[in-house]
């Protein structure tokens, strides 16, 4: 009876749309997840869900609707291109297949907001009575925020279970730690079971954060568990003198289970207790954060040629705008990377490479020639989106011969590790894949592209290099505040450079996008141009007078008080792009003529298309192609594939499967992005290579964070680029031990509170390599160095200057070149 | 011989947590004879708890990787108790939830284990389904290294789980329609039995069923294996690199 009312009842809301061919899963609708079939009526349910989750994985996954880290908003797509390798750079992106498993994906987890800084502290101590009701004590409960909060909202008592799990278990005495998701609720819980003399006595730390953070948690596991010892040891002292005292006093005897439960943590240790919440507050869940928030730099494959062709454009961009053809910076530069901060970065996880400068679009143009310096480079394929089709497959393989045209005795003194693996890699590479069919809807294939990031957004224009420096809006500025504006003269100087947009003048802000007020302009349906035009010109509050500005430009940029030491120096928003659509010509620009003159410049990085997410690179389609090919699952019979191998007295016989997996599958390129970044409101010291604001707050940041590396180890290096006064410091910090007091066996960061500091002075060593415009006293390597790298930069633009030159040919070369700079070895 | 180890594991209705397969490495370069098990009568496994092999003969299966053997075997003669002590953790001490979510859990005894579980719709089960997971066990003490692997491949790890499981959820699924011809006679069924099922009908009508029953592919395990190889491949290929 039940039972057919209950059909009736899913067959009206169930049957009425479904055909013969519908999917299983329109049948059952939403249903999120299996639940027990306690009662009768919900068993169909829970088939249907069961059958429901494999009916969804069919479907391509279009859902990339996650949000990328606000401080993406101010980067040019191209700039994005050249930085991260896609347009698209999500907080998190989820699996695929789980996302429509009801995992990871949902809006809800890849939206960031306040919530994702909360967390909960548990502490729960096993009374060791299984029977009773109260096993489990609560000893210390905190949440971070009061608002509703679905971490609040979890009772202790549903935790518990995922904490401790069955009370009926194996009795090791292992301490144990556990990291898992609590179903429907965003949740994952970080658990560290220890016991305390007493095998009932279990007692259980655990960490509520947010599921967006799961990703990121095995990464930054050091200072999670270093957390968890922290409390560890707390708790065990709180013990230990607790028992110490019922000693004294007679109380206690061998029997007695000492209990946390007996002790009031909050009244009798609220130092302590401050500490732990503290350290969580300000060390592990804002490394999290930067984990999993702040988005890393690509390395592009070093065969890969349009993104070589794009570096070495803006190297001579740079030469050519910022340092002009004497000053000698870039190449000085270059050349301390390759020859030594390479390897350090390598080796010494806490040295740090840090640009400081009040410009963020400028800075962001030195870390991507930078970055291209550094390892580890991703050696996969790269895919691009069909429209670029072009023969240049064979290209490369066709000018093998030709490959020493430009023959410099300089570029020859590089060791080129691997020009013979190069070649046969780029043809390789060359090879791009081409049949992308999932071309995300986000794409849009015309050559002046437009960011469609959301449906209701209207389009703007982002075909050019340009992009806001400083932002007018209330919530970028947030984002976005360079140091240099808390001074007056230079403040003045952002001010007239920002100002004055009148496209076309050298400096002037002219590709702006427009801000939120902008975007309510009327008539946004108009022709890209015109409305560009009318959004600058009705613009905003600013009252706009671009005569006076350029005026004010040119005070600032001679007046001696600027802050600036050199009038070269001066950091414009932006440079003028060669070439590129909607900016001015290079031969207009009257104060620089064009170093390299005749590049038709197309930027090659467009069509890029890198599914990754802020911290690793999506392993989707490779594991959909592995599949495909290892498990081959539309084939019946694989009888073919594998053969019998007659056992022996010791072993049956075996089946022996083929596996024949190519290199490209053989060998996964990687998947964890590199700890590097762009440029940063405020430092951080998880990042091995970033920019930040210059100024002394940045500074004292930068030695803060090395005096805390140097709690673990005995030495760090910092190389700190300044923009502004265009100096490079290498600054070496090293602690040296004056006498051995105290047990210091765990040098933990975190312990310095617990656990007496041993005694050491730091010596700080700064070497000014190029100071105020001048290079400093060079090693002869170094100097041989800067040679090669002036030389091969001179070459690559000779390669750029000569109109004659084959593509192909150009193609090579500026790879050789490339790769000569990135290989290049001291002992050579 | 890597500490890397991958294993399907399931909660049989008769004998509790069991393993299914394992799949092992071995010194590059050798035949992995170690790993390799004896003839074995199939008898003393249940149904449901059986590795079923497409030929009769055969006991393990292999295949060489960049020289690199790996086997896979319905036990591991070397970790027999270390797996048994996992999946005994995995099943009945923790709360295990089947959500497709990664649980993972470390000590010294266990090393990192990383555990994936998934059920699957079965009439013929105690409460309808059946149990199953995929668990990952890095064999080490050394924590910060094993979480370093897990947090270099983790998409990898996870979505290259996931995409199996998707397969046999998949198969398993046309399985199920394809037995009971149309959708809507197929729900029929499904409530009727499921109605009857957990309430009125006695234990005896349950029976155990293969993971190759389920999925009516007789070459699931040849699949998993090598899957679980080339997962093997590259987490450890990746690790090996300076």
């Amino acid at each position: 009876m039940l039972g057919n009312l209950l059909r009736n009842k899913t067959s009206s809301s169930g049957f009425e749309k479904s055909s013969e061919h519908s999917d299983f899963s329109s049948v059952v609708p939403n249903v999120p997840v299996y639940c027990k079939a306690a009662s009768t009526g919900t068993t169909k349910t829970a088939a249907g869900a069961l059958l429901d989750t494999a009916v969804n994985v069919e479907k391509p996954s279009e859902m990339l609707s996650t949000t990328s880290p606000p401080i993406l908003d101010h980067i040019s797509d191209d700039l994005k291109l050249k930085l991260f390798g896609s347009r698209d750079i999500p907080y998190s992106r989820p699996i695929d297949t789980l996302q429509n498993n009801g995992g990871l994906g949902t809006d809800k987890i890849t939206s960031i907001n306040e919530k994702t800084y909360a967390f909960r502290i548990l502490i729960i101590e096993e009374a060791g009575q299984m029977a009773c009701r109260n096993n489990y004590r609560d000893i210390f409960d905190y949440t971070t925020s009061k608002i509703s909060n679905s971490m609040e909202q979890i009772r202790p008592s549903e935790l518990k279970e995922y904490i401790f799990g069955s009370p009926v278990r194996s009795s090791d005495l292992t301490q144990c730690d556990k990291i898992r998701t609590i179903p429907n609720s965003d949740l994952v819980l970080i658990t560290r079971i220890f016991y305390y003399t007493h095998q009932y006595n279990r007692i259980a730390i655990s960490l509520c954060i947010p599921r967006i953070l799961l990703p990121v948690v095995a990464e930054s596991w050091s200072s999670i568990s270093s957390w968890l010892t922290q409390t560890q040891k707390m708790l065990i002292g709180f013990l230990t003198k607790n028992r110490i005292m019922q000693e004294n006093t007679g109380n206690y005897s061998n029997n007695s289970v000492i209990k946390l439960s007996n002790i009031d943590i909050r009244t009798h240790y609220p130092k302590e207790i401050e500490i732990m919440v503290q350290t969580l507050q300000k060390r592990v869940i804002p490394g999290l954060r930067s984990m999993s928030e702040i988005p890393r730099l690509f390395l592009y494959p070093e065969t890969f040629k349009e993104f070589v062709h794009v570096w070495f454009k803006s190297i001579f961009n740079w030469i050519e705008i910022k340092d002009g053809p004497k000053l000698g910076f870039l190449p000085l530069l270059m050349a301390i990377i390759i020859s030594d901060y390479r390897h350090t970065i390598r080796e010494l996880k806490t040295s740090k490479i840090v640009i400081l400068s009040g410009n963020m679009v400028v800075a962001n143009k030195l870390l991507f020639i930078l970055s291209a310096l550094l390892e580890p480079k991703y050696k996969g394929q790269i895919t691009i989106r069909r429209e670029n089709i072009r023969s240049d497959s064979s290209a490369v393989s066709r000018n093998k011969s030709n490959n020493n045209f430009v023959d410099k005795p300089e570029t020859e003194l590089s060791t080129l590790t691997s020009t013979d693996n190069l070649l046969s890699r780029t043809e390789n590479n060359s090879n791009h894949n081409y049949n992308n069919s999932n071309v995300s809807s986000n794409s849009i294939g015309s050559p002046n592209f437009h960011s469609l990031r959301k449906g209701w957004q209207i389009p703007n224009r982002r075909n050019s290099n340009t992009s806001v420096s400083v932002s007018s809006s209330e919530s970028l500025a947030e984002v976005i505040q360079p140091s240099s504006f808390k001074s007056g003269s230079s403040s003045l100087h952002y001010l007239s450079s920002s100002i004055s947009s009148q496209p076309g003048s050298y400096g002037s802000w002219f590709n702006k996008r427009p801000t939120i007020s902008q975007f309510f302009q009327p008539s946004p349906s108009l022709k890209h141009n015109e409305s560009w035009e009318r959004l600058q010109t009705t613009a905003g509050n600013m009252q706009r007078t671009s005569s006076s500005s350029s005026l004010q430009q040119a005070t600032s940029r001679l007046s001696l008080t600027t802050p600036q030491q050199s009038p070269s120096i001066s950091e414009y928003d932006e440079y003028p792009w060669m070439g590129t659509p909607g900016s001015p010509n290079v031969g207009d620009v009257s104060h620089a003529p064009p170093l390299v003159k005749n590049i038709s410049y197309k930027f090659p990085l467009k069509n890029v298309e890198l599914k990754r997410d802020c911290q690793r690179i999506s392993q989707d389609d490779l594991l959909d192609e592995a599949f495909e090919r290892i498990c081959q699952p539309s084939l019946a019979d694989l009888n073919s594939t594998y053969e019998i191998f007659p056992g022996n007295s010791s072993y049956a016989d075996i089946l022996t499967t083929d596996s024949d997996i190519d290199d490209g599958l053989m060998n996964k390129p990687l998947e964890l992005l590199p700890k590097y970044t762009m440029y940063l409101t405020h430092f951080n010291n998880f990042f091995q290579l970033q920019a930040c604001p210059a100024g002394q707050e940045s500074e004292s940041r930068i030695t803060n964070s090395m005096k805390i590396d140097l709690l673990k180890a005995d030495y760090t290096r910092s190389l700190l680029v300044s923009l502004r006064s265009r100096d490079i410091r290498d600054v070496a910090l090293k602690r040296e031990f004056t006498g051995n007091n105290n047990n210091n066996s765990n040098q933990n960061i975190y312990d310095e509170n617990f656990v007496g500091k041993r005694k050491y002075v730091l010596k700080q060593k700064t070497r000014k390599i190029f100071s105020c415009g001048k290079i400093g006293k060079l090693s002869t390597s170094l100097e041989s160095c800067v040679n090669f790298v002036e030389n091969s930069i001179k070459s690559a633009m000779m390669l750029y200057d000569d109109n004659g030159i084959d593509s192909e040919l150009r193609d090579s070369e500026a790879l050789r070149i490339f790769s000569s700079l990135v290989h290049y070895c001291n002992a050579g | 011989m890597s500490s890397t180890v991958i294993s399907l594991a399931h909660f049989c209705d008769k004998h509790g947590p069991r393993i299914i397969s394992v799949t092992q490495s071995a010194e590059k370069g050798t035949l992995g004879e170690e790993l390799l098990v004896p003839d074995y009568p199939t008898e003393s496994y249940c149904e449901s708890c059986l590795l079923q092999f497409p030929e009769e003969s055969t006991r393990s299966m292999r295949c060489f990787i960049e020289d690199v053997p790996f086997i896979t075997t319905q036990y591991s003669s070397i970790r027999y108790q270390l797996l048994n002590s996992i999946i005994k953790r995995a099943f009945s001490e923790e709360t295990m939830i089947y959500d497709n979510m990664p649980f993972i859990f470390f000590d010294d005894l266990r090393g990192l284990n990383l555990v994936i579980g998934f059920k699957l719709y079965d009439e013929n089960a105690r409460g309808n389904e059946r149990r199953y997971c995929f668990i990952l066990t890095v064999d080490s003490r050394s924590h910060d290294d094993s979480m370093k692997m897990l947090s270099e491949h983790w998409n990898f790890i996870i979505g290259g789980f996931d995409k199996m499981i998707a397969y046999i959820k998949n198969i398993h699924k046309s399985e199920f329609l394809g037995k009971n011809k149309t959708v809507e006679n197929n729900l029929e069924t499904l409530n009727n039995n499921a109605f009857i099922g957990s309430y009125l009908r006695a234990n005896k009508s349950k029976f155990g069923r293969n993971l190759v029953s389920l999925t009516d592919d007789k070459f699931l395990f040849v699949r998993i294996h090598k899957w679980n190889s080339f997962l093997l491949h590259t987490v450890m290929n990746e690790n090996k690199l300076p």
